[in-house]
């Protein structure tokens, strides 16, 4: 292992942490979430089941992936080009895992997919996945205004994490400006909080 | 007796991952999974290239990124039964090199450091339950919100990535050459998807994906660089 874990240590890097973690725990929150719908993995009270085991998976692959000698390893997005494929199980994550070993003897194969050719695929999997729209509640500004800043702020900021941030803040701070702050838990004030101290001061 | 070791096999997978209460076969599990590899290939040359920028070996991470995110998707799959992949993360690597590596003066050593150290504590957490309770606490509208924000996100990767939309000084975005071979072949192949969707086909984002990318041999747009070779050694650990 190459890695220097007593530098990292050092005082100096306390706001690297930071920001490696809070990026890693909203983006995967906001992977899970977004293909974990469109999987329907969500149970009746709109909540993903088996999700401590996920982000388990997840920071795992963070943990071995530094030891390995790479940035964070993270849940992908492009999860989602698979589950429109009809995935629905582990099956189809351990069937992408083999070929990534495949893939260290086939690299040139591999490498030879165009670009244009995955664009496409995503092209279309993007615009399948606005259909969650649908299902706000268009009639209450204060939920669907800050949904449609979320959805915005992702691509705008090029970030899952900060348009989530916008998300949060905008959220509570809309609910509290129409009087209805009973609606927002204990949580959510402390996720916009945290929010507020991320972006202003990392 | 091969047939039976095959439907041994099979039964064992379908108990293993609830294939018949997740309404999903086998042969759907495996197109999807394909699918989402060939999504995700393009990392294991762009991640290498990002982070040898550091002074990393370029095949030393070539290696470690396909081993991350081998054993990353095996431990979702496995462990939590999602049907979602890992790998190195886009942001991430630029944030390591361009941002703690070259923009703050830290050795890639500590940089490696301080992301193993991001995920002991990651996982800490995620024994406590507080991300569960973070996650769990988002409001429905916002949950459909990150789902179609993600939608967002793939389009404008897409879009950027085909050069069908670039950067431009006074209104940050325009229309690229839409009569460029790229993103020619990015909306041919995206027409040929859809319709395929709409007809019903199965597998229509792998047949889409195969079929562009043999149109794009066909036409030399693309170097093909052989099929097999040996991975390089020398890994990072």
């Amino acid at each position: 292992m190459k890695m220097d874990l007593s530098a990292a240590l050092n005082g100096s890097m306390i706001t690297v942490i930071l920001t490696l973690l809070l990026v890693d725990i909203f983006d995967t929150a906001g992977t899970l979430i977004g293909v974990g719908t469109q999987a329907n993995l969500l149970n009746s009270a709109g909540k993903l089941t088996r999700l401590q085991q996920a982000l388990l998976a997840d920071s795992t692959a963070t943990v071995a992936g530094a030891a390995l000698g790479t940035s964070s390893t993270t849940s992908y997005i492009e999860s989602a080009a698979g589950i429109k494929a009809g995935g629905r199980t582990g099956l189809t994550a351990v069937v992408t895992s083999g070929l990534f070993i495949l893939c260290l003897l086939f690299a040139p194969l591999a490498q030879s997919i165009p670009s244009f050719a995955t664009n496409a695929a995503l092209l279309f999997v993007g615009t399948t996945m606005i259909q969650s729209l649908k299902d706000l509640d268009w009639t209450d500004l204060t939920e669907y205004i800050p949904a449609t800043l979320t959805a915005i702020m992702m691509p705008l900021s090029y970030s899952i994490a900060d348009g989530l941030g916008i998300g949060f803040m905008s959220y509570v701070a809309i609910k509290i400006a129409s009087g209805r702050k009973d609606q927002c838990s204990l949580a959510l004030y402390l996720i916009a909080i945290l929010f507020i101290a991320k972006f202003v001061f990392l | 007796m091969k047939v039976q070791i095959h439907t041994k096999v099979q039964k064992y997978l379908t108990r293993y991952f609830s294939l018949e209460a997740n309404d999903t076969t086998i042969q759907d599990e495996v197109l999807a999974g394909v699918t989402t590899f060939l999504t995700m290939v393009y990392i294991t040359v762009v991640n290498p290239s990002i982070l040898s920028e550091t002074g990393m070996d370029f095949g030393a991470v070539f290696v470690a990124t396909c081993l991350a995110a081998a054993l990353g998707s095996l431990i979702m799959g496995v462990y939590a039964n999602y049907p979602v992949a890992l790998a190195p993360g886009m942001g991430q690597n630029a944030f390591f090199t361009y941002g703690i590596v070259l923009g703050m003066g830290h050795t890639w050593q500590s940089g490696l450091g301080a992301v193993f150290i991001s995920g002991i504590i990651f996982m800490i957490i995620s024994i406590l339950s507080l991300r569960e309770k973070i996650i769990n606490a988002i409001p429905k509208s916002l949950k459909l919100g990150i789902s179609a924000g993600i939608g967002f996100f793939i389009i404008l990767i897409a879009l950027k990535g085909s050069h069908i939309i670039v950067a431009q000084s006074s209104t940050l975005l325009t229309l690229g050459d839409l009569s460029s071979m790229s993103s020619l072949f990015t909306l041919i192949g995206f027409a040929f998807i859809v319709g395929l969707t709409a007809r019903g086909v199965k597998g229509a984002l792998i047949i889409g994906i195969l079929t562009i990318t043999l149109l794009g041999w066909a036409m030399d747009l693309v170097v093909f660089e052989g099929i097999i070779s040996l991975p390089p050694v020398s890994p990072l650990f």
